[in-house]
């Protein structure tokens, strides 16, 4: 990002956060609580309230490594939950899709007999067979991992099997005739031409990986920010801390973003005509 | 203009007694419609032929048969006596939009040949850099191929293609993206490159002027599918310089050539 973009993006959250801040000022609702509270409530989630506050008042390094030393909060755990289960859904859904889309590119029999049926299916949202999973899979993880790297699937077999579809007939001619044999073309056409494409496509289903997320860990799990914020909005009323919650979700999505375009605008400079 | 030394096809060396390059038997190939029948040519060593005519009329195709992309569906195709199953090491096609992969660097374009016949890395980059600096693109080694030019493409396909040293270029309208100056100063690269005495070459042109500028032998294909009979004029000039424009006997030889097109 170049710093005039960084720039733009601070003011503009910085701006956000005013508005919410005016508008909690002005309403007075417990429901909505400013957003310094909500902020710190936030760090003292994640990190503990000994840590947070040890960190906020820290005056020396060692004042630092005492606070940290302190147990972490429930947030920093159940974050790391969700990071995990959207980590190894990704994971399965790449592993599975992304041969399968290169695999029926470059092969007529194999697309013949996945394709129709996969971009049938494609528009579906995967969402509905949720009490499905669960009939099957019972609740929890493999539940949600399940589904969310069903969703991940479908979108990265379409986009890169779109994408190898496209590779110009005289492309693989002249690559055929400089000597590749079958594994040299999948090398130096499919795989370069495959992997931008799955970043892209983990890029788009990730806003929807995450909403999958936050819908099946509500649902009968013990960890993960979808539990953290649900358990708290349903026994507790505790709107500081749901709102921490949804900090941290947002912050997780927006972060697994950032490092998902990151690869993708680097895995794609050959696309760009100005060197 | 650039500079282009001329080193002989390694492959060719110990092979000098096999006069004939390539030979089409009675060859029949078609899609839907086709595209040659009962066609019989020969080719050869040391031969530059550019083959003119209408554009879809198959003179693509003849070259995918030449380098063994494509099989005849009756007839055989022989490379130096041995039928063609697929493109022999010596054999070298550019095509038309160069068949460059456009996530690779120009270098590495440039070695990929090498590579997929198992050179190593440091004779690869030695043998591809030494090709680049021939053709003056040395500085575009870290470019991708969408931010060049078409010159610069085209030049970068010519390395690619004569990095491996080939003893026979099929060269699919090499020069028709460029401009008029670029055009012409490649003319004379290719010229130098395609006099080479022992290298065969088959230029796919619509050119008529630069059919008869480069080549030994010029085939012209009626406008008539399927391809059967075509017709072969010698060049008046078979020396090793090009000849003048505007030299009568040149555009005499053009006119020749236009005459058979029907134009």
């Amino acid at each position: 990002m170049s710093r005039r973009r960084t720039l733009l993006v601070v003011s503009q959250i910085l701006l956000l956060v005013f508005v919410w801040h005016a508008v909690a000022v002005r309403l007075e609702r417990p429901f909505l609580p400013e957003p310094l509270v909500v902020f710190s409530t936030f760090f003292a989630e994640l990190f503990g309230e000994d840590t947070a506050t040890g960190l906020l008042t820290a005056t020396s390094w060692s004042d630092v490594q005492v606070a940290l030393a302190k147990p972490n909060g429930r947030l920093l755990a159940d974050t790391w939950a969700s990071l995990q289960r959207i980590g190894v859904s990704l994971f399965w859904g790449t592993l599975l899709a992304a041969p399968l889309a290169i695999a029926t590119a470059d092969n007529r029999w194999l697309d013949r007999l996945f394709s129709p049926l996969l971009y049938a299916l494609y528009p579906v949202p995967k969402i509905v067979f949720l009490p499905v999973v669960i009939f099957f899979l019972g609740l929890g993880d493999p539940s949600i991992i399940f589904l969310i790297a069903l969703i991940v699937f479908f979108q990265i077999f379409v986009i890169v099997r779109d994408s190898a579809g496209q590779v110009p007939p005289q492309t693989l001619d002249s690559l055929e005739a400089l000597g590749a044999n079958r594994w040299q073309r999948l090398l130096h056409v499919y795989v370069p031409l495959g992997i931008p494409a799955v970043i892209t496509a983990l890029k788009i289903s990730l806003g929807t990986a995450i909403a999958v997320l936050f819908i099946a860990e509500s649902l009968g799990n013990t960890d993960g920010l979808g539990y953290y914020i649900n358990s708290l909005q349903l026994n507790r009323f505790a709107y500081n801390k749901v709102y921490a919650g949804i900090v941290a979700i947002s912050l997780l999505g927006s972060t697994l973003f950032g490092v998902l375009s990151w690869l993708e605008r680097r895995s794609s400079r050959w696309q760009r005509s100005s060197p | 203009m650039v500079d282009v030394t001329l080193e002989p096809p390694h492959v060719l060396a110990n092979t000098r007694e096999i006069k004939t390059g390539v030979q089409l038997e009675q060859v029949t190939f078609g899609y839907q419609t086709p595209i040659l029948k009962n066609f019989s040519w020969q080719l050869h060593l040391g031969e530059t032929w550019a083959i003119v005519g209408a554009s879809g009329i198959g003179k693509t195709t003849l070259l995918y048969l030449l380098a063994g992309l494509r099989k005849p569906q009756r007839g055989q195709v022989l490379y130096r006596g041995e039928v063609l199953e697929k493109t022999p090491a010596g054999v070298g096609l550019m095509l038309q939009d160069y068949g460059l992969l456009p996530w690779y660097r120009v270098e590495a374009n440039v070695a990929l040949g090498l590579r997929l016949r198992g050179v190593g890395k440091k004779e690869r980059i030695e043998r591809s850099r030494a090709w680049l600096g021939k053709l003056g693109i040395e500085h575009l080694a870290k470019r991708f191929p969408l931010q060049l030019s078409g010159g610069q493409r085209q030049r970068v396909a010519l390395a690619r293609l004569l990095v491996l040293e080939p003893d026979m270029m099929l060269l699919d309208e090499p020069l028709s993206a460029l401009d008029e100056l670029t055009r012409e100063r490649l003319q004379r690269e290719l010229f130098t490159l395609t006099r080479d005495t022992e290298r065969t070459t088959v230029i796919v042109t619509h050119h008529i002027e630069e059919a008869a500028l480069l080549a030994s032998h010029v085939m012209v294909i009626p406008e008539k599918t399927p391809i059967a009979d075509v017709t072969v004029l010698r060049s008046p000039f078979s020396d090793r310089t090009m000849p003048a424009r505007e030299d009568p006997q040149f555009l005499a030889f053009t006119r020749q050539i236009r005459d058979l097109l029907g134009l």
